[in-house]
């Protein structure tokens, strides 16, 4: 780190995000929240995340905000609810996926329709059909999520 | 990484100004000139109103017309516009002045043009609008909807037989999807890098009630954030801290605030169940779904996402009491501690680690030959490294990988030029892992959770005061010490993050009899230590500051205001951990033995110093033990060469001994020598 001193009298300013942290956003434009890798690190936009604890795609979910991108007043459509937790979820997902358990892999099941009695199933499908549904050319969470889907279509 | 002490420093006289407006815009808190004045249209209105109901004739009018006065003279008969529910759940607060101002500013949030001030007549108007047509656009609803909170205790209070009831689709339908069967509420711990969340960070989540395994995470959660716009980052640090924004609620998902949290800012969370009945739940969802429209000014030193939480708490029971119960002063852990004495817990808090937490036991559970594989595997996934992977049995290689696999995460946000080559080796690292979990009863042998830590709410006060008596050389001294906030590095730091130190306005004075002189012996500012022992894989850096007024003693001035100058530190260093924890952190008691090292700058700007100001470095090092649960002692040498401006060297040591007295009191003995300076002090202290 820079040792950056100013005087006082100067003026003034607040904080940063000191640790390495990349607080990344983006909105709901194409209907997906957008995570990660798009955003690099912006000092500025980190400051923005982490200053006010959190303002992180904040605005898609105001209360009675009415529709907005992926959102109906505040919580995610149904419909896009696989899409929107995989990208936030992309790394620890294709780790549950691999293995066949894990917490993040269980409520990615519960989106997915899967209930109590139907999880141990759907669990072993996606870890059996691993190598075709996440080690391909795309993995983007858009990908593997259209991939799980189409490839639960076909197997009923 | 370019960053901030100065801005820190800065901050905190923009805190300063935060303060002053905040006393500004109380003291504006509408007095009966201006009430009058906003309220003529409505007192007019009211005249009207009250012309005609007292009208027997129009008392006979069809029921669209009479019902709404009737309705509104029970009202004002059963004086419902001074009940406590009321003020409630409109957020109204007594002014200095007398009179009401709600803590919310925008007007949509009320249905009288005068209601953010008059509660009587937000009362009536809110009783007529009940009756309002339904309107054309199925997007605008109906005031029955917009408020069902309100519109569910006035139908306790009076006769709403007459009222039409209307359907409210999308309430209905953003509340069974939120389907609430539990509240937990939920504190972030403190991230001393970040102001506005120094004193950790409070939300609500709603548990469904379909719970399966990890649904938690699918359950919404109820924040109160600043809304932002500007991508400045001096406007926004000036206009967050002086309250230019309107915070609002919102709800996020909680994978969301898990991620943002413990993965990307490295954040422990803390879940604490509420013991809420069905219709306390009902009355808080009702309640929220009217918070959409509400936006407030945000403050991050008091009217923060902490303190918003308590107002939208206590619509669910009138007998509960938060709210008032705190000052011009809202720490988040004191707005947990006070939520806990009134709704108690339903069940133990849970613990959900940072990712360094977990990341850092996962490895120190691996053998130092399997740390070492999982390791290179998550930086390089080369043939020689999977060889070697190989030749360990099938369940270690599924506990190694998956290690590798987090540390490879961890390794790629925090280095982000990593991203080109990384996709390749995601892939071979993920074939590894789906190989080598043929079941997946074999993938986690054990459960890599870290032991959980003292909770937040069981650590000392966050407040301290203390009194004492001393001997410098050359007279005795009786000391008083006030400290808002928060924690040192010599406390007991069971709740706390540990080794870190946070003090704010931190306020000693002595008097000294011998002399008849009573003095400033020193204010902090803000001072802030932040320790990170090393660890083989993570590499956190301890870095401090502070922004001080003391006299300057080392130049032969004490005792006087023209020996007062502000002072200016701040370093960077490393620390490391000279005896493991006992237990590994397990167990109530972990034994603290950490050594650190700074390098330092330092600035003091005042009288006392020839040509105005000193400048200059040095280092400093500091060891600190946890002899017993309730001793700890803090040593600390530094020497500091001012080569511009007041031209001199200074050199110190220094003994600070905390002996706990139950959790809330302690007996405090420093030693210090500051050049031929000699010093010793005993200090009760006592944390609120």
């Amino acid at each position: 780190m820079r040792k950056i001193w100013i005087f006082v009298g100067l003026s003034l300013m607040a904080s940063a995000a000191q640790a390495a942290n990349q607080h990344t956003m983006a909105g709901c434009g194409l209907g997906y929240v957008l995570f990660g890798r798009e955003h690099p690190t912006d000092p500025v936009l980190q400051v923005l995340a982490a200053t006010t604890n959190g303002v992180f795609a904040n605005h898609l979910f105001g209360i009675t905000s009415g529709t907005l991108g992926c959102t109906r007043d505040g919580l995610i459509a149904k419909e896009m609810e696989a899409e929107v937790y995989a990208e936030v979820n992309f790394r620890p997902l294709l780790k549950e996926m691999a293995q066949g358990s894990g917490e993040y892999l269980d409520a990615f099941a519960t989106l997915l329709g899967a209930n109590e009695t139907t999880r141990p199933e759907l669990l072993r499908f996606l870890r059996e059909n691993y190598t075709h549904l996440v080690l391909r050319e795309e993995v983007t969470p858009q990908e593997v999520v259209a991939r799980v889907k189409s490839a639960l279509a076909a197997h009923p | 990484m370019s960053s901030p002490p100065w801005r820190r420093i800065l901050s905190v006289r923009i805190t300063f100004r935060s303060i002053l407006q905040r006393a500004v815009r109380r003291i504006r808190v509408p007095c009966g000139a201006s009430r009058l004045r906003r309220c003529l249209p409505c007192f007019l209105a009211w005249i009207a109103v009250a012309l005609f109901s007292s009208c027997p004739a129009l008392a006979q009018h069809p029921e669209s017309l009479g019902a709404p006065q009737a309705l509104i003279r029970g009202a004002r008969e059963a004086r419902l516009s001074e009940a406590p529910m009321w003020h409630r759940l409109l957020h109204y607060r007594k002014g200095l002045l007398g009179g009401f101002a709600s803590d919310i500013d925008n007007p949509e949030f009320f249905l009288s043009p005068a209601g953010r001030h008059d509660p009587s007549a937000e009362i009536e108007s809110t009783l007529a609008a009940f009756f309002s047509p339904p309107s054309n656009n199925p997007q605008t609803q109906h005031p029955q909807c917009r408020f069902p909170a309100r519109y569910a205790w006035l139908k306790t209070q009076l006769d709403f037989s007459s009222v039409p009831s209307r359907p409210c689709e999308r309430f209905e339908l953003w509340r069974a999807r939120l389907d609430v069967a539990s509240v937990t509420l939920i504190f972030a711990a403190a991230d001393l890098s970040n102001p506005a969340s120094m004193y950790g960070h409070t939300f609500l989540r709603l548990n469904r009630k379909q719970h399966g395994a990890g649904e938690h995470l699918l359950d919404y959660t109820v924040n109160f954030t600043a809304d932002t716009d500007v991508q400045n980052g001096l406007v926004f640090a000036y206009r967050g801290l002086t309250g230019g924004y309107q915070g609002r609620f919102s709800t996020l998902p909680y994978y969301i605030k898990v991620r943002e949290y413990t993965n990307l800012q490295n954040r422990d969370l803390w879940e604490y169940d509420l013991m809420l009945n069905a219709e306390q739940i009902e009355r808080l969802v009702r309640h929220l779904w009217e918070m959409g429209s509400a936006s407030f000014d945000y403050y991050f030193l008091s009217e923060n996402c902490a303190y918003q939480l308590l107002p939208l708490i206590e619509v669910v029971e009138p007998s509960i009491h938060l709210v008032e119960q705190f000052g011009p002063r809202v720490v988040p852990i004191d707005t947990v501690r006070v939520l806990l004495a009134q709704l108690r817990l339903h069940s133990a808090v849970r613990y959900r680690p940072s990712e360094w937490s977990r990341l850092s036991y996962k490895r120190a559970r691996l053998a130092p030959d399997e740390a070492e594989t999982a390791r290179r595997l998550a930086e390089e996934m080369t043939q020689a490294v999977e060889t070697e992977l190989s030749a360990y049995p099938p369940t270690r290689q599924a506990t190694i990988l998956d290690t590798a696999y987090d540390y490879f995460q961890y390794l790629l946000r925090n280095t982000p030029e990593r991203t080109e080559v990384t996709q390749d080796h995601e892939q071979r690292l993920l074939l590894r892992i789906r190989q080598v979990s043929p079941n997946p009863s074999l993938l986690h042998p054990d459960n890599p959770l870290p032991p959980p830590p003292i909770s937040p709410d069981a650590g000392h006060g966050t407040g301290q005061i203390g009194i004492g008596f001393g001997h410098s050389t050359d007279t005795p001294f009786g000391e008083l010490s006030i400290r808002p906030a928060l924690h040192d590095l010599a406390a007991p730091d069971a709740g706390y993050l540990p080794n870190s130190h946070l003090a704010m306005f931190h306020l000693r004075l002595r008097y000294a009899p011998r002399v008849r002189k009573a003095f400033v012996e020193h204010l902090g500012l803000i001072e802030i230590v932040s320790l990170h022992p090393r660890d083989p894989w993570t590499t956190p850096r301890s870095w401090k500051m502070n922004l001080r007024i003391d006299p300057a003693k080392e130049r032969g001035c004490a005792r006087a205001w023209r020996c007062l100058y502000l002072g200016m530190n701040s370093g960077r260093g490393i620390a490391m951990e000279v005896r493991r924890q006992t237990g590994g952190g397990t167990g109530p008691f972990s034994r603290r033995g950490v050594g650190y090292l700074f390098a330092e700058v330092d600035i003091g700007v005042g009288e006392p110093f020839r040509r105005g100001y000193r400048f200059g470095g040095g280092a400093t090092a500091g060891l600190l033990v946890d002899v017993t649960p309730s001793w700890h002692i803090h040593l600390t040498g530094g020497t500091l060469h001012y080569f511009a401006g007041d031209v001199h060297a200074i050199h110190s040591v220094a003994a600070e001994q905390v002996f706990s007295v139950r959790k809330d009191w302690e007996l405090r003995l420093t030693l210090r020598r500051i050049l031929s300076d000699r010093e010793g002090l005993v200090m009760l202290n006592r944390y609120f």
